[in-house]
């Protein structure tokens, strides 16, 4: 039993290290491509670069004008996400506790526009936005980083309220009982009884929506068009001509944008299994 | 309860179009203020936008925005970003939302594009620059006898080849006359140590059909009346013998190309590390070939179909100046699109930096890149063939192109290939 | 009664702040699309547009390239839909067992969502057109190591595969999540009772992750339904147009045929059918997971 135990364990493992390898393929790709200069590129796709220089990663950035990017793109996603947690748990608890056809109804809202392709809206969106534009109070939805948060926010709903109402469903109402009991209001109760389990979910809902929105190309190259504004994506135009594209920058700058995500992961990892054990102990 | 509920929903839905109506009602005054805060009268400056399709020269015209600026207080000229195959989505969006809020400056394409956002373009004809753009490359500009665009750059295209690669093979380029000769030229240049192919097509719709189709139709007697014919469904692909000619022609080299299958990328990065011998491609792959750091020398080649000496220049590429932007905006665009075009300052950023051949008169031409000096000296000789592929019904280039990629992958003959791009043709336009 | 009016506005306040910027920026521009998809709006402003009733919707059945997309389409998510979740659940397994090296692998599994699709479709064009090729001069005349994009049918799998390579690694996430809320107490219970690899994960691990089960289809459907960037950058419809998926026919039906009114029609049209697809299925596993 034990022997078998062990060889099979074995087995896993090679399994796991073959699929990571495959997984790891396209990064590795990415990598060698971002020290090449452009020939080497087709010339030699898959091996190592001739040299480690960071000139392509320096040049990347310095056109990419990374600096500044990188903060727009900070401020919109921790704004956008911390917005849609707040406003989808909120939403997907409160749906889940009313359970009346209503809130059915808004639930199936929510999750059939996900299946709305994008492309089909824009133009739509684009103008009716634009509407919402009030010059005396320097107030629009275009090209301002507040309008490009609220459509986050308005996309990201619907799949998160989606995640939270599943999550919420497996979550007893036992403690929020005792808690309102206890003198709490529903405020109260939402956010220091029932918040506070969510947190795997919550995270799990912050890196879904962090990779979209970190990403995301198409919204932001609509809303923002000042250079100030740029997102990273946005500012990776430069290296997407409309024949050809200038590899090795892409991929440096690539390379760079994804590292401030994989910390984002590792550290929301943590919690997703902290949070988990908090619940178990209670 | 549900009532309760029920009326929240709907309030808040009422709440949006009040929002809504609101702004709306403000519209007006929105665009006087608009044209308000740019005038002179409050001091500021009028932000003239600038959005085009070439990436490449971004950094450079960027550089080129800084110079005007500082010549003048009037303007502020803004370079704004997209990637080249964004710049139709976002042109498309933001004119059809709000033309007052759309760049001020943007380039399209001649033909279908120009047409299509005719309605967004003023007038030029009072510009500087208008009076010198070279004879007859303004035509395709011109709507009612107005000018509606100022051409971004003359382009040629046709067989890049490697200079040294033939001497090698012993082959003389003035030599290839005729198809016949290109064929015979290309066996022996496979001879050479390291080539795969003599002949290298790329596979964006562009370089799959376009360009390589302009050669027949540019080169039989009366283009636009043919094109005609075929649109009015009188005359069929497969009946034009200059296409049947061509398709043969496609036929005998076949073999001795790569059958179109790389990217434009790796075409380029193909002649440029001998594998391949010639590519077709245009003088744009000049900022390419000095990317990839080519050692040996290279110049320009006619497609010989039916005997052609020439290269195929043109330009399709045009600056418009958006006609819902402000007056002021209006006027310094036309302000910086002169001082590009006219101004020495301006010249230099044009040849020197984006490496464009340029329309226009006036211009210091002796230190252009390679590719771009062999265009101008076809051009000198008169050693011309047109660009006609704009006349190609509208949106259909991917759909040709797959016809020409079964071609290439044996799924089409030469004949079938005509029937099939006949069909395309007229499916695009029916609609 | 007035207790029943302070539940309610409790419960609107809890709700309405979402609805209003939903509404806001999906529903109202979604409406206007399929306004639009009964007039002849020609992609600018829609003033001026006249009302046409059905004849875009008739001229979406009469297209025989969108069909044809509609049905590689339904064929792409049905594949998606089994391997990614496999995979995705297998994936998630594995790195919430017991192995040496979970942690380190569960970050592996995760980069692959960290390159956009676009991006992703070229560096996945690198390996077919190039390392393909290489590996297949290699081993001589291979059957597997060929440029896929060059055939239609391997082209189309292509796009499975590197879908999948991408959408795996998504709903692992989900996975890791509700396997986490598995306690180990019950786990261990179940050890003791002797249950076996698969009764265990038959009889204890499924029913406890059947939400995230439904959520994961649902969202691989709606992934897979929408797929753009990747068919773009990886096949662009090719080998000449035989992978077009839906999403690509209605932006190219828009922007370079310039038909804005149909290329509406068609992607209600798609809502429609996807909608009720989803819907069936989202009943359906829900059943399953009130009965299990």
């Amino acid at each position: 039993m034990k022997r078998r135990n062990r060889s099979s364990s074995i087995l896993l493992e090679v399994i796991a290290w073959v699929s990571g390898l495959l997984m790891l393929l396209p990064i590795y790709i990415m990598l060698v491509n971002s020290f090449k200069g452009r020939s080497e590129i087709f010339t030699d796709t898959f091996g190592l670069p001739e040299s480690f220089s960071f000139e392509y990663y320096a040049a990347a950035m310095d056109k990419m004008n990374f600096l500044s990017a990188f903060k727009n793109s900070l401020l919109v996603s921790i704004i956008s996400i911390g917005l849609i947690i707040i406003f989808s748990s909120m939403t997907s608890w409160m749906l889940v506790r009313l359970k009346n056809k209503l809130s059915n109804g808004i639930l199936l809202l929510f999750v059939g526009t996900m299946l709305i392709p994008f492309q089909s809206v824009m133009i739509p969106l684009m103008q009716y936005l634009n509407k919402w534009d009030i010059p005396s109070l320097h107030f629009s939805m275009i090209n301002t980083h507040y309008g490009l948060i609220f459509m986050y926010i308005g996309f990201g709903l619907s799949m998160s309220v989606f995640l939270y109402h599943g999550f919420i469903k497996g979550v007893p109402i036992a403690l929020e009982e005792a808690a309102m009991i206890e003198g709490c209001n529903t405020w109260q109760t939402f956010w220091k009884v029932v918040f506070p389990m969510l947190t795997p979910i919550t995270m799990t809902v912050g890196i879904l929506n962090l990779l979209w929105i970190w990403n995301d190309y198409l919204l932001p190259s609509l809303t923002l068009t000042s250079p100030a504004l740029r997102t990273i994506p946005l500012s990776t135009f430069f290296f997407f001509g409309e024949f050809t594209i200038q590899w090795n920058l892409a991929m440096a700058g690539l390379v760079v944008s994804i590292i401030p995500v994989i910390i984002f992961y590792l550290f929301a990892q943590k919690y997703i299994i902290k949070g988990v054990m908090a619940g178990a102990v209670k | 309860m549900k009532k309760k509920v029920g009326a929240a929903v709907l309030s808040v839905a009422m709440l949006s179009t009040l929002v809504a109506c609101g702004a709306k009602s403000d519209d007006g005054a929105n665009k006087a203020n608009s044209a308000d805060t740019t005038s002179k009268g409050t001091g500021k400056k009028a932000v003239i936008t600038i959005i085009q399709n070439k990436v490449e020269i971004q950094g450079a015209l960027e550089d080129a925005a800084k110079e005007f600026n500082k010549t003048q207080d009037k303007y502020e000229v803004q370079p704004l970003g997209a990637a080249g195959d964004n710049l139709m989505t976002v042109l498309q969006t933001q004119f059809s939302s709000a033309p007052e809020k759309a760049p001020t400056i943007f380039t399209t394409a001649s033909g279908s594009e120009f047409q299509k956002y005719l309605p967004y373009m003023a007038p030029l004809d009072d510009m500087k620059a208008a009076s010198k753009i070279v004879e007859g490359q303004d035509t395709a500009a011109r709507s009612d006898g107005k000018l509606y665009g100022l051409p971004v750059a003359l382009e040629g295209f046709g067989l890049i080849y490697n200079k040294d690669m033939f001497k090698e093979a012993g082959v003389n380029a003035d030599d290839i006359k005729t198809w016949d000769d290109l064929v015979a030229a290309s066996t022996k240049l496979e001879q050479v140590k390291g080539v795969k192919k003599a002949i290298a097509y790329a596979q964006e719709s562009y370089f799959r059909f376009m360009h390589p189709f302009n050669w027949p139709f540019a080169l039989m007697k009366d283009t636009s009346g043919t094109i005609a014919k075929i649109n009015a469904g009188e005359l069929k692909l497969q009946d034009i013998p200059e296409l049947k000619e061509y398709v043969a022609d496609l036929d005998k080299i076949k073999d001795h190309t790569n059958l179109s299958k790389d990217t434009y990328d790796e075409q380029v990065a193909g002649f440029a590390a001998g594998q391949y011998a010639m590519i077709h491609q245009g003088n744009w792959a000049q900022g390419l070939l000095n990317d990839y750091d080519v050692k040996f020398e290279y110049g320009f080649l006619p497609v010989p179909f039916e005997g052609n000496q020439g290269i195929a220049v043109g330009n399709s590429n045009f600056f418009r100046v958006n006609k819902h932007a402000s007056e002021d905006q209006q006027a310094g665009a036309k302000a910086f699109l002169d001082w590009l075009l006219t101004d020495p300052a301006g010249q230099h950023y044009v040849t020197d930096e984006f490496n464009f051949i340029p329309v226009y008169s006036g211009f210091d031409t002796s230190k252009m890149d390679p590719l771009s000096q062999e265009v101008n000296r076809y051009a000198s000789e008169g050693k011309t063939v047109k660009w006609v592929f704009d006349q190609f019904p509208a949106g259909a280039d991917q759909e040709f192109a797959n016809q020409v990629e079964k071609y290439y992958a044996g799924k089409l003959t030469g004949e079938g290939l005509l029937e099939a791009l006949q069909n395309v043709w007229m499916t695009a336009v029916k609609k | 009664m007035k207790k029943s009016v302070k539940r309610n506005l409790i419960a609107a306040a809890f709700i309405v702040p979402s609805l209003f910027i939903f509404i806001n920026v999906v529903i109202i521009p979604f409406v206007m699309g399929i306004v639009y998809s009964f007039t002849d709006w020609d992609g600018f402003q829609f003033a001026g547009s006249k009302f046409v009733g059905f004849q875009n919707y008739v001229q979406v059945f009469q297209d025989s390239d969108f069909l044809t997309s509609f049905g590689l389409t339904f064929k792409y998510a049905v594949c998606m839909i089994i391997l990614v979740n496999v995979i995705g659940l297998s994936l998630a397994m594995l790195v919430t067992s017991k192995i040496k090296s979970r942690n380190l692998l569960r970050s592996i599994y995760f980069l692959p969502n960290l390159i956009g699709g676009l991006i992703l479709g070229f560096i996945w064009k690198f390996v077919f057109t190039k390392f393909f090729v290489q590996v297949g001069e290699v081993l001589g005349n291979s059957s597997i190591f060929f440029n896929w994009l060059d055939d239609p049918t391997a082209s189309f799998w292509a796009l499975v595969f590197v879908g999948t390579w991408q959408m795996a690694g998504y709903v692992m996430i989900i996975y890791i999540a509700a396997i986490q809320g598995v306690s180990d107490e019950v786990l261990e219970a179940a050890d003791m009772d002797g249950a076996g690899g698969w009764m265990r994960f038959r009889k204890i691990m499924f029913p406890l992750i059947m939400p995230a089960f439904t959520i994961s289809l649902f969202l691989t459907l709606s992934n897979a339904f929408k797929q753009y960037d990747t068919n773009i950058s990886l096949t662009n419809g090719g080998p000449y147009g035989t992978t077009e998926l839906v999403a690509m026919n209605i932006f190219k039906t828009a922007f370079s045929m310039n038909q804005y009114s149909l290329a509406q029609a068609k992607a209600i049209i798609f809502f429609l059918v996807i909608l009720v697809v989803t819907v069936t299925q989202v009943v359906i596993s829900k059943k399953r997971e009130v009965e299990q």
